[in-house]
């Protein structure tokens, strides 16, 4: 399974960003070989518009099935939700302990949008 | 004639002197039509009072992909400006509420997999106010984005208007709303304030003007009558400044009453006429 984790550094020792579309990137965590890899969402970052949907599609072509972040706005939600990635809220510690948390299933999932676009 | 009232920063005054201005031409018994830009908050109504109002509905035109012909071929998501049509595990999706409904996927695909579907975004209403004004006005839906869209359909009524006088009350700002609402004016009045913020935005806002290559004069509102801040930049910049509306108690007290100024103060009718003169001269140079 490959987790993607919107994170505020590039390590798995990061601050998890609590936005999705405009995080500065993602740690692709995959859960069989225990190996991650930053991936870099900083073009998303300063897109004038779209940045959930350009994020998750950035999470999506890298092969993703779950993705950990803080909140999810509309536009976000129905792109994951189509194509079928599961997302789960987790806010206010690292990139590791959210999936320590996910492995125990501690972990709250997103059923419906929980922000409006644009939040912050 | 066929004038649009802008100002970049809110608040200053646009609706005010766009008001005025179309009662002081109806008044000359010119026939005068006005136009609220501002979709997302029009309050033209509030001071014309429109009779008999026509409602429409404001329809735009949204991609609806038929999955049996559609290839995947991806050109669609390709050409798309907006992100709203994105392929997430070869799968085709849609964001209605991001597409500008330019209409090139559409024209790209080769199977012909893509209709359109209408949306409704907001509605045109129009009729007949104070002094025989006409007013159109335009509503946003709420939760939606597309300003521009119900802008350039409520300016599609203008298509073989017969009045004398076309008068448009913009949205604040220097985005794409204005840039829509100012689009076919013969002459654009920017309306400010005498602070650093109403110097700040007028610049933004000559500058966006200039660049629209459109005719332009300023009209400074709550004016203490010896504005050196905003003179100073006009000066410089040889803008033209078509007049001042005094800062008086009295007008903001007309104003608080949904009542016209230059219907109940001779004086800021004598104001307002010279800054109407100004113009038609401006238009006609």
């Amino acid at each position: 399974m490959k987790v993607a984790v919107s994170t505020q550094g590039k390590d798995i020792n990061s601050v998890v960003d609590a936005r999705f579309g405009r995080t500065l990137g993602f740690i692709i965590f995959d859960t069989e070989s225990e190996n991650w890899e930053f991936l870099d969402n900083s073009q998303v970052l300063n897109a004038p518009q779209g940045a959930g949907i350009q994020a998750a599609k950035h999470v999506v072509d890298a092969g993703v099935n779950v993705v950990i972040t803080g909140h999810l706005g509309p536009n976000a939600f129905k792109a994951l939700s189509a194509a079928q990635v599961n997302a789960y809220t987790f806010k206010g510690g690292s990139v590791k302990e959210a999936i320590d948390l996910l492995k125990k299933g501690e972990l709250q999932s997103l059923t419906n949008p929980d922000v409006e676009g644009h939040w912050v | 004639m066929y004038i649009a009232i802008a100002s970049g920063k809110g608040g200053t005054g646009k609706t005010t002197v766009a008001v005025n201005l179309a009662v002081v031409s109806a008044l000359l018994n010119k026939r005068t039509r006005l136009l609220d830009c501002d979709v997302e908050e029009p309050d033209v109504h509030v001071f014309m009072k429109p009779e008999d109002v026509e409602e429409k509905a404001v329809n735009v035109k949204i991609p609806v992909i038929d999955e049996q012909k559609c290839t995947k071929c991806g050109k669609c998501k390709d050409i798309c400006e907006f992100s709203s049509l994105v392929f997430l595990n070869d799968k085709p999706v849609i964001f209605d509420d991001m597409c500008h409904s330019c209409m090139l996927c559409l024209r790209v695909c080769p199977f012909d997999a893509i209709t359109l579907k209408d949306k409704k975004i907001g509605t045109l209403r129009s009729g007949y106010g104070v002094n025989n004004v006409l007013l159109d006005y335009g509503l946003l839906d709420i939760g939606q984005v597309a300003a521009p869209s119900i802008i350039s359909q409520l300016k599609d009524r203008l298509k073989n208007d017969t009045n004398n006088n076309v008068i448009l009350d913009c949205p604040p700002g220097t985005a794409c709303s204005v840039v829509e609402s100012v689009k076919d004016a013969e002459f654009v009045v920017l309306v400010t304030e005498p602070t650093r913020f109403g110097l700040n935005d007028l610049k933004l806002a000559v500058e966006l003007m200039r660049s629209l290559e459109k005719k332009i004069g300023v009209v400074i509102n709550r004016s203490d009558d010896n504005d050196p801040l905003i003179e100073d930049y006009l000066n410089k910049e040889n803008i033209n400044l078509l007049g001042k509306i005094p800062y008086l108690k009295e007008a903001a007290h007309i104003y608080s009453e949904g009542d016209i100024l230059v219907k109940k103060d001779s004086g800021l009718h004598s104001r307002f006429l010279t800054i109407y003169s100004k113009i038609t001269g401006e238009v006609e140079s």
